[in-house]
């Protein structure tokens, strides 16, 4: 054995942490050298020094209330942590997968069918035109057709607006301004019915002249 | 006093082979105890190893104020992880093991490494890490001066070692943990525990060659 070898085996053996092997052959080397022993006394002494370093330390007073309040905190995050879970945790992925694609399934089998039935509505209003009624326009149907619609949608109001101006408005025709889009708001509010109307199903020109001559 | 006896979330089964070992372990006992439930055994607990784990946490970390919350964290993980601790193994081995990880992890934290590098660079002035302050316990009135300020100057020298170096060192000569168990604490062979002591040893060695 050398002394670098040996150096290496003073921590150990004064510990008593050597295999006796190890301790053996270190024996060995110590007998023949004197420089390792005095080596070996001084990591002796050293370590006996590092072995009186105190171990513990008093405890500031509060410290083990303090850890004791954060046990408690951790004991009841455990606690709510092993509450059962909801129902729906307990559905495996595929589960929810096939559930959401029933209920997106069933949204869109809805909206169709509040499309055709809008379609269906307007059916009497095609015929109407066709069979040539002048005194009911296909787009007046529509318009009747989007008004049956928006009634089933939105609360009818409480009064319809009047048809003319009260006396003392009409006498003070200045506070009336003659804008051009003020003559087309009955097209505006019939605009949804005209915009769900397809080419071939365009109004009759002559219904529309009526309509803006009446307007 | 208890935390609620017998509720599920803290309790957990005692194997018979715990209990045989509980009775000729009085550590196994607390921790069985813990286990169960039992927040006296917590307390018990914290006051047989407290006092070493904030020695301990002090010499890793310097400050007084880190070292009390670094053991605040390591007796709140043993609560936490009170179920993982089998009989068969050492409790203080086990304690020492949670202590040195937090330890060897606060001063891993890169928050804490440019804290001592702007400390660094400051010329002449003491730093918050090291060396720590003496314990005031360390020696005894008797001892003498020449005795304070050996344990003075080791203090330091520990305090200077890297830190699976200090670690070695501490567990095994002061809390006289055996090298397997230091092993385990740090994560590392016997073999490596052998080669962390040697170096700390020849480090102190020339750190104190004035005073050994």
């Amino acid at each position: 054995m050398r002394c670098r070898q040996a150096q290496r085996l003073m921590t150990p053996t004064v510990d008593n942490e050597l295999e006796p092997r190890q301790q053996h052959a270190l024996d060995q080397h110590l007998t023949a050298c004197a420089a390792c022993r005095q080596e070996l006394a001084a990591t002796r002494t050293l370590l006996e020094v590092v072995a009186r370093l105190p171990a513990e330390m008093s405890l500031p007073p509060r410290l083990e209330e303090v850890t004791l309040h954060r046990m408690r905190d951790a004991a009841r995050a455990e606690r709510s942590e092993r509450r059962p879970a909801p129902w729906w945790r307990s559905l495996s992925l595929p589960a929810l997968t096939v559930a959401a694609v029933a209920v997106l399934a069933l949204a869109v089998g809805l909206r169709q069918f509040d499309v055709v039935s809008t379609r269906s509505v307007d059916i009497p209003g095609r015929l109407a035109a066709k069979s040539g009624h002048q005194a009911a326009s296909q787009h007046q149907v529509a318009s009747e057709a989007a008004r049956t619609r928006v009634a089933r949608q939105e609360p009818r109001r409480a009064s319809e607006p009047p048809k003319y101006p009260p006396a003392e408005l009409a006498s003070a025709p200045d506070l009336f301004m003659d804008l051009p889009i003020l003559r087309h708001m009955e097209k505006l509010e019939h605009f949804d019915a005209i915009r769900t109307t397809t080419v071939d199903e365009a109004p009759d020109p002559s219904a529309g002249q009526q309509e803006r001559s009446s307007g | 006093m208890r935390t609620e006896p017998g509720d599920p979330a803290l309790a957990a089964p005692v194997p018979a082979e715990a209990t045989a070992r509980a009775a000729a372990d009085p550590d196994v006992a607390l921790m069985l105890r813990l286990q169960a439930g039992d927040e006296s055994a917590f307390q018990d607990l914290f006051r047989k190893y407290a006092p070493r784990v904030l020695q301990l946490a002090r010499r890793f970390v310097g400050s007084q104020a880190q070292a009390e919350e670094l053991t605040q964290d390591v007796f709140v993980q043993i609560f936490r992880f009170r179920h993982r601790y089998k009989p068969q193994s050492r409790l203080v081995t086990w304690v020492f093991t949670i202590a040195t990880n937090l330890c060897l992890n606060e001063l891993r934290r890169p928050e804490r490494q440019l804290r001592v590098d702007l400390w660094d660079r400051r010329d002449g002035e003491d730093r918050p890490e090291d060396p720590p302050l003496p314990d005031p316990a360390a020696v005894t009135a008797e001892e003498g001066a020449a005795t304070r300020e050996l344990a003075q100057q080791l203090e330091a020298a520990v305090a200077a070692l890297p830190p699976k170096q200090r670690a070695a060192l501490l567990l095994s000569r002061v809390d006289g943990l055996a090298y397997r168990d230091v092993g385990e604490a740090i994560g590392c062979s016997e073999g490596a525990v052998k080669a962390l002591l040697f170096r700390a040893t020849q480090a102190l060695k020339r750190s104190l060659r004035d005073y050994v």
